[in-house]
Parts: structure tokens; C-alpha cells; sequence
């Protein structure tokens, strides 16, 4: 039987309709090797989504990484966010990235996209952390498998 | 690769990494997990400030160890490097 291992959300309901209330502002959460532990997005209504990654066994010595998505508190001083383009406000479309083989089905990634633009949320090739790409950062992607490994499933609004 | 391809479940991952069992001797493996990820960060390693497992470290060069948990042994991640794709190295679980 196949194993399906969702996107883990620890203290939320309705993941999709937050995240297509849009976005404020985000912050990147690194370690002190400069990768990325987690990323902050500041929501609509001020509450901020911290999202990481952690990983399942499948077997022995094999593992994937999936998504883990919790509302946070974060005092003002601790973070610096950035401001993101209004556009982000209005979020047209969220993809899963689901890595899929004749055993398991695991949600690794997610794609959020507003207008020709889009950012990718996924699993590190290093076990517990993340790769973004967006066209507002200038960063290294280095996803677990090769981007397109995982297939792109719609992520429909729950209503 | 620095770690030991003897094992049968070693070889590439589902993902881009390759799993190797530990450090070889030719590469100054000692069989001993904190010995080898010790010799692998030149002794850098510092508590990870991040989701990973408690117990996990990191070096400078971004080498990371994680704690046996359960039934796995420690495991140690080393970036790609080069043409040299990242590796994750497995050992036993130490007894007890």
C-alpha cells in the first residue's frame, strides 16, 4: 500500500485559504551556516506563517523531506521582514510539489503564484531545510530531488 | 564518496544525495559517528539552530550530524561539493 505523507500543519486549519488571503512581507529564518531553517510570511491579517521542512523514512536509510506550516508569535525586534509588491496580496494559484513513486506520495513543496510570478517553497537537498525561488530573491536552489521530480497538483481553496 | 559503499543500501537516494554507510578508513573514518563528523568539520561542530532533531550539530563547511533516534544510528549530511553530490553517511546505533 502506498504510504501518502501530507503537508503538516501543527496549529491551523484552511492552509490554502490563508496563504490565498495573500502576503505582506516575509523573512528568512537561517541557520548560523547561512541555510535556510524556515521562512516567515506575514499574512493578511498580521499573523505570521512559519514554514520548515522535517523528514520521513521510508525505508532503512532512505528519507524525503515535507512541509510543516504553524502560526507563530514573533516580537517585532526579533525579525526583520521584507516588504513584498502588493501583487503577493492577491495569490491567483498554490501548487503542492508531491514527490511520488509506486510506494509513497509525499507533499514537499508548495508553489504560490500571483500574476507571471511565483515561489517556490520546497525540502533542502540537506535534511531540515528549505530552497526558495522567486524572482524577488537572489538565492541558491538546491531542492531535495530535481525540481521537476515532483509533480504540480492544485491546492484548491476549501470553501 | 568518503563513506563505505559495501552495504547493500548504499547507493543514490530518491533525491539528488547518496547513501553511504560511515566515514572509510581512507578518508580517516574511525567508525565512531562524533569522531568522524569531529574529523569531517575540523572540530567546528556547534549545536544546529534549527528544526533538526535535538542533538544535531553543524560545522562551518556546513556538515551536519544527526543523533541516533529510535531505531536509526546517527547520520551525517555533507553538501555537494564539485561534482561530488551530497551524502548522507549511516552508522549503527551505538549499543548501549
Amino acid at each position: 500500500m502506498k504510504n501518502k505523507i501530507k503537508i503538516k500543519c501543527k496549529n491551523l486549519n484552511n492552509l490554502n485559504k490563508l496563504i490565498f488571503s495573500g502576503f505582506k512581507s516575509y523573512s528568512i529564518n537561517y541557520t548560523s551556516q547561512a541555510m535556510i531553517a524556515s521562512l516567515y510570511l506575514k499574512l493578511r491579517n498580521n499573523s505570521i506563517l512559519n514554514i520548515y521542512s522535517e523528514t520521513y523514512d521510508i525505508g532503512p536509510w532512505d528519507e524525503l523531506g515535507y512541509l510543516v506550516f504553524e502560526i507563530i508569535s514573533v516580537e517585532k525586534t526579533d525579525v526583520n521582514f521584507v516588504k513584498l509588491d502588493k501583487k503577493w496580496l492577491n495569490i491567483d494559484k498554490i501548487e503542492k510539489l508531491i514527490y511520488e513513486d509506486e510506494d509513497i506520495s509525499i507533499e514537499s513543496g508548495l508553489v504560490i503564484k500571483t500574476g507571471d510570478e511565483e515561489l517556490i517553497i520546497v525540502s533542502s537537498v540537506m535534511p531540515y531545510n528549505l530552497e526558495l525561488k522567486a524572482k524577488f530573491l537572489d538565492l541558491e536552489f538546491k531542492p531535495e530531488c530535481y525540481i521537476n521530480r515532483y509533480e504540480r497538483v492544485n491546492f484548491k481553496i476549501e470553501r | 564518496m568518503v563513506g563505505d559503499q559495501s552495504d547493500p543500501r548504499a547507493g543514490p537516494s530518491r533525491g539528488k544525495r547518496h547513501n553511504s554507510g560511515p566515514l572509510t578508513k581512507e578518508n580517516g573514518g574511525t567508525g565512531n559517528a562524533d569522531s568522524d563528523f569531529d574529523k569531517l568539520t575540523g572540530g567546528t561542530g556547534k549545536s544546529s539552530d534549527s528544526s533538526r532533531p535535538p542533538g544535531s550539530k553543524t560545522g562551518d563547511n556546513k556538515i551536519t550530524m544527526r543523533p541516533a533516534k529510535g531505531k536509526k544510528g546517527p547520520r551525517i549530511d555533507i553538501p555537494e561539493n564539485g561534482s561530488k553530490p551530497p551524502e548522507t553517511l549511516h552508522y549503527d546505533k551505538p549499543k548501549q
